[in-house]
């Protein structure tokens, strides 16, 4: 049977926060994400494990679960996979239960529940050091004798028994081969496993009395707590980080933006004096310097964006921010919960939208979802960045605000507001129903690890840089062509007579009454692929159209102020708040809703009220400037 | 004493849960987070507007939950249960 030759399954399960992903970093040297909140993986991640006498087996990082018995779609996954429901998985051989020491009373009732499930299975107490640092002392051996099963002290982050992990699961997986346990008999243990809760909270209690003595909630957490949920400073503390978060991204960025763009600038010059007029140089200097140049320029401010959220998640002030605002969310039908979602839709909705699973209620998580496009995306920095930089002067307000970095604030605000509204109108209309309640353990805080947090803005940056490198080079060397050829008589404007601008006067017809240009109605079809590809193709647009002097002194966003009146500029800036973008995210909607159902919806809401918006804005800027 | 519940203990008061009356997956869910007969508990925050939702120590862990579902829980404050036992 081929079934001799696969590698055996190990699978990490445990509560939420555990750290399971970090033992399976650890162990497996693989790189998944990490954070301090409940509900970071949500979906099942495959690893190998190399045992001592060197033969393999597959590791499996599950998310967190408090039980068997499923409460939202992440713990869905957990159950499935251990109990062989999951599409083309195996049974996992052997479990490694993931317990947070500091919590054993709590925690030792689901590795109760998992051990009445009959698989092999080694119980990892993890976060020995915050265990110990807090005066707890704890007898593993009385706990494994407790359990009747290997209990091994681990510290996942400082890589602390992991060698004993990998013998303990060893030893397990030589006792599968020989249980008689098939994976027939899941279904029916489960059952079992579930059906005696208060029993197993007894029990796990009364093994927790007996193995932990000493020790007292964390001190230094409460500490913290009591200003950040204080209830007049906690919400005047989350105003001030998002308000500095925005700051940052304007202020310190400007130097290292300058450097890239002068060093765009050089490469510009080079290539003009180096080769010929003629298709290759016009290529690479309108399109590849000219576009995807004008997008790399924003790699520091996503770069410092990134930063500030992994601090937020990785320091536990995430779950906090969460308990803030779950009464403005209970407000629009959601719970704080969905917060954290949101949040991380800052970077990137497709992140922000995987991570609905963690929340219980169907609706909300589909309210969630819709909503989610509605931040303000890493994406789209670069589009306001570059109309900011046009059209709003860089001065300082009220002594210590930046005026871009206050209209950029604005503009996110601008995009919670309709999220919030949004929100509220689909829960009165296609989401009805009462919502879900509002629970959620707020962990110890801890300081983020330098390694976590480098590898966390390497990975952004590095799919940043990739995004420009590929599918945004793509688009933008596709637009280059279409707006090249054929090429225009003397006298005529190149990107009017060519293909791209022919397209961009048809589309003309529909944009034209939101205040919209030739040049914008084009950059809005490559848009879709990536946002920051409107940038790259304003960028090429308007370089073709430069001649050759213009393109190596004048920045995009001094040709924009020429070009554009100001209601136009905030007009676009109001379109890419609400604007339907861009397909990942659509593919993404249709995986988590299971159907093209809510995609569609999504995108024709969207398009609605980026519609409405920009138009809005266009007359009413229109207006008020007596224009 | 009379008990109380989880939502009317005034913050750094300690209590023990007596008894937790929800309906059935409320209840399940309140178990999966810690709560249970004898568990140690106490309210140490409530948001600003409305004091909902609240933030309770269970054990040695810190949850938020709303008032609704801190009002399914009865508990006794510490010194009492001592004294009675
Ligand atoms: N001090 C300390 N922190 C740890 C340890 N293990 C994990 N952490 C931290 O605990 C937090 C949670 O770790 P994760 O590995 O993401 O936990 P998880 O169990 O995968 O969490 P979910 O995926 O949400 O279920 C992170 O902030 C880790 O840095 C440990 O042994 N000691
Ligand atoms: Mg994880």
């Amino acid at each position: 049977m081929s079934e001799v030759m696969t590698a055996p399954v190990v699978a990490l399960v445990g509560n939420p926060n555990a750290g399971k992903t970090s033992l399976f970093n650890a162990l497996t040297g693989a790189r998944q994400k990490v954070a301090n909140y409940p509900g970071v993986t949500v979906e099942r991640k495959a690893g190998t494990l190399t045992l001592p006498d060197g033969s393999r087996a597959e590791l499996i990082d599950l998310p967190g679960a408090h039980s068997l018995e499923p409460r939202s779609p992440d713990e869905e996954v957990t159950r499935d996979v251990l109990v062989g429901a999951y599409a083309h998985e195996r049974v996992p051989d052997a479990i490694i239960a993931v317990v947070d020491a500091t919590n054993l009373a709590s925690q030792l009732r689901f590795v109760l529940e998992l051990k009445a499930l009959g698989r092999p299975m080694v119980v990892a107490l993890n976060m020995m050091d915050l265990a110990e640092r807090d005066g707890f002392f704890i007898d593993y051996e009385a706990l494994a004798r407790e359990l009747a099963l290997p209990v091994i002290p681990t510290v996942a982050v400082r890589r602390r028994g992991l060698e004993a992990v990998i013998a303990a699961a060893r030893d397990a997986l030589n006792a599968a081969e020989i249980s008689a346990i098939r994976s027939a008999d899941a279904p029916a243990m489960l059952v079992e496993a579930i059906g005696d809760m208060r029993g197993h909270q007894r029990q796990a209690r009364d093994i927790a009395a007996k193995v932990v003595s000493g020790g007292d909630a964390n001190q230094m957490t409460r500490q913290i707590d009591r200003l950040v949920l204080h209830p007049v400073s906690g919400p005047v503390l989350l105003a001030v980080i998002l308000f500095l978060m925005f700051q940052a991204v304007f202020a310190w960025a400007t130097p290292f933006a300058d450097a890239i763009e002068g060093a765009i600038g050089w490469a510009q010059g080079i290539v003009m004096t180096s080769l010929p007029a003629g298709p290759v140089r016009g290529f690479l200097t309108e399109g590849l310097l000219g576009g995807v140049g004008a997008v790399i320029v924003f790699l520091p401010q996503i770069v410092i964006l990134f930063a500030f959220i992994l601090v937020l998640e990785q320091s536990g002030y995430m779950t906090r921010a969460a308990f803030l605002m779950d009464r403005l969310m209970a407000g629009v039908g959601l719970s704080g919960r969905a917060f954290i979602p949101l949040l991380s839709s800052f970077a990137c909705a497709i992140p922000g939208i995987m991570a609905t699973r963690s929340i219980a209620d169907p609706k909300d998580r589909l309210t969630t979802i819709l909503i989610a496009p509605l931040m303000t995306c890493s994406a789209r920095l670069p589009v306001y960045a570059v109309i900011i930089a046009a059209f709003i002067p860089d001065r300082t307000v009220g002594g210590l605000a930046n005026m871009q970095g206050l209209v950029l604030f604005g503009l996110y605000a601008f995009g919670v507001v309709g999220a919030l509204a949004a929100a509220w109108v689909l829960r009165l209309t296609v989401t009805k129903g009462a919502g879900g309640g509002f629970l959620m353990e707020m962990p110890k805080y801890q300081l983020p690890a330098i390694r976590d947090l480098a590898i966390g803005i390497w990975q952004r940056a590095w799919a940043f840089l990739r995004r420009a490198g590929t599918i945004i080079l793509v688009s933008t060397m596709v637009l280059w062509v279409f707006a090249s050829y054929p090429k225009a008589p003397d006298g005529v404007s190149q990107v009017d007579y060519s293909i791209a601008g022919r397209i961009g006067a048809g589309l003309e017809v529909v944009f034209a009454p939101i205040g919209f240009n030739k040049e914008i109605s084009i950059a809005l079809v490559p848009g879709m692929a990536a946002r920051e590809v409107a940038v790259a193709a304003l960028g090429t647009v308007y370089a073709i159209d430069a001649d050759d002097e213009e393109l190596l002194e004048v920045e995009l966003a001094d040709r924009l102020r020429g070009a554009w009146p100001l209601p136009t500029a905030l007009a676009f800036l109001a379109w890419f708040v609400f604007a339907p973008q861009c397909i990942s995210t659509f593919a993404v909607t249709r995986r988590e809703t299971n159907g093209w159902r809510w995609p569609i919806f999504m995108f024709s809401y969207l398009f609605v009220m980026a519609y409405l918006g920009a138009g809005a804005t266009y007359w009413i800027s229109k207006w008020a400037l007596g224009g | 004493m009379a008990p109380m519940r989880i939502d009317q203990l005034t913050p750094g008061t300690v209590a023990h849960i007596v008894a937790i009356d929800l309906d059935e997956l409320g209840e399940r869910r309140l178990r999966e987070h810690g709560l249970d007969e004898g568990v140690e508990v106490e309210l140490l925050h409530r948001a600003a507007f409305g004091a909902d939702p609240l933030a309770v120590r269970v054990g040695n862990a810190c949850v938020a939950m709303r008032r609704s579902q801190a009002a399914g829980v009865t508990v006794r404050v510490a010194q009492r249960l001592e004294a009675a036992e």
